[in-house]
């Protein structure tokens, strides 16, 4: 189920350079590679689920081969992307998220610029249609999507099954109808947008509102999209949990994904905790990943699985 | 009166001959005044809407005062995603017979992209200075020119119709 689009590899062994490009294909294709790692001065790694390969054979990455590397994944553009990069990350075309690292200049107490760039991280995104087909009913509640938290801890793929929930509440797959969806992707992992276009599916109903605060993002959707249904991710501060509590009150079912690996970890959130008492969400599951398929736990032992 | 008649149309004759000559040689004051142009736009489109070299090339070549130009550059640059060969390659259709606006051009145009959106505007205001400077002395030139021929051809048709007469 869980699987690489052809097309996100060819434009990821279109920016790195040509003399890498057949070995690290070929690594790709056959090992299972997630991650290529890009070190000035150092040799390439490539890092696979079960284990990872420095190249050493092909000599070290250079500095000149940084410079083409970021140009290459700006398009020519690195003006256009300095919000992103002072953040760590830009997103190519077809939706790979490549995190960066070098030196921050810092301006007011924020990281505005990142210079001397010296590592990249491109991240190979899996696409996996279906996973939360079997799933998604578990997020229905009274014929309207139920506000909902998936906790998971990092690694087991809720990105990858929050994308697919999009995509399915959005095309009304294994549901009764389709739903306005939103998503506000503060970090453009969800869509892998480039140039406000996603990369990739995340259906047809679906607005997309990214780079921006989830905070900011969330209420500017509900006011301009009207959607039924706010996906987000990864969310950690007040201001979040506060957006949250806001888009309740207006009606609009928010899913949201947390780091946590079980109920007692939930609770241990205090406003999370707030939030499921007073019931402006609904519901909570723990996600669960064995090989491709997903599952979902409930806080009193429930248990809906997918394939 | 026949004599008369052909003095005069000869000094008309001259007149116009005289604004036809002035009209071929502006061509380099046009082009260059069109550049101005069009990297007043690019200033705004990385300014104000930070767009990616991809769509400023899209949106000159739709609608920039030197549309043929910037097409061949976006075409060069979308081939090869290298801002400097396709700007070296396509420019060549570009007349400018100052070399040192030619290599400052040359020199912002091998290095568009690479920096960051502060040293991308400076540099832009640098090139847009550049070339209203180059305007202005075409400019001045050229109105020096264009007097001089205007008077001479002027003068050429008010002789021969004296001739004439």
């Amino acid at each position: 189920m869980l699987k690489r689009n052809d097309k996100t590899i060819a434009c990821i062994l279109e920016v790195i350079p040509a003399r890498l490009a057949q070995i690290i294909g070929r690594y790709i294709r056959t090992e299972n590679v997630e991650e290529i790692r890009f070190r000035i001065n150092r040799p390439v790694q490539l890092v696979a689920s079960d284990k990872d390969v420095l190249l050493t054979q092909y000599g070290v990455f250079s500095y000149s081969e940084s410079g083409a590397l970021l140009h290459r994944l700006c398009m020519g553009s690195v003006y256009a992307l300095e919000d992103e990069l002072a953040k760590g990350y830009v997103t190519i075309i077809g939706g790979a998220r490549v995190g960066i690292c070098g030196r921050p200049v810092v301006e007011h107490g924020r990281i505005v610029k990142l210079t001397d760039i010296q590592g990249f991280n491109i991240r190979i995104p899996y696409e996996a249609y279906g996973c939360a087909e079997p799933l998604v009913n578990a997020f229905i509640k009274d014929g309207r999507p139920a506000t909902t938290i998936i906790a998971a801890p990092p690694g087991v793929g809720k990105t990858t099954f929050l994308r697919d929930l999009a995509r399915c509440l959005s095309d009304g797959k294994g549901i009764e109808r389709g739903y306005r969806t939103a998503i506000a992707d503060e970090r453009n992992e969800l869509s892998g947008s480039v140039e406000a276009v996603p990369m990739l599916d995340i259906g047809a109903r679906t607005d997309v509102m990214s780079l921006a605060a989830k905070s900011e993002s969330i209420p500017m959707l509900i006011r301009s999209m009207n959607p039924e249904v706010v996906l987000t991710d990864e969310i950690m501060t007040d201001d979040d949990y506060d957006a949250i509590s806001d888009a309740a009150c207006h009606g609009v079912s928010i899913i949201a994904t947390v780091h946590a690996r079980s109920f007692r970890e939930i609770r241990s959130i205090s406003r999370l905790n707030r939030l499921l008492d007073n019931g402006v969400i609904e519901r909570a599951w723990i996600l669960k990943r064995q090989g491709s398929a997903f599952s979902l736990i409930g806080e009193t032992g429930e248990k809906v699985c997918g394939d | 009166m026949w004599r008369l008649i052909a003095g005069i149309a000869l000094v008309l004759i001259s007149c116009v001959f005289g604004g036809l000559l002035c009209s071929n040689i502006t061509g380099e004051s046009s082009t260059v005044s069109d550049m101005g142009e069009d990297l007043r736009t690019i200033r705004s489109l990385i300014k104000y809407e930070r767009k990616s070299m991809r769509e400023i090339l899209e949106r000159l070549c739709e609608c920039g005062k030197l549309r043929g130009l910037w097409c061949e550059i976006k075409k060069l640059f979308e081939q090869s995603g290298n801002m400097s060969g396709a700007w070296l390659t396509a420019s060549k259709t570009f007349t400018v017979h100052n070399d040192e606006y030619r290599q400052e051009l040359d020199s912002f145009f091998s290095g568009f992209g690479t920096g960051g959106i502060e040293a991308e505007l400076s540099r832009l205001e640098k090139i847009i200075c550049s070339t209203e400077r180059m305007e202005e002395k075409i400019k001045n030139e050229l109105d020096g020119k264009l007097k001089l021929i205007r008077t001479l051809t002027t003068l050429g048709g008010i002789a021969l119709a004296l001739i004439i007469l």
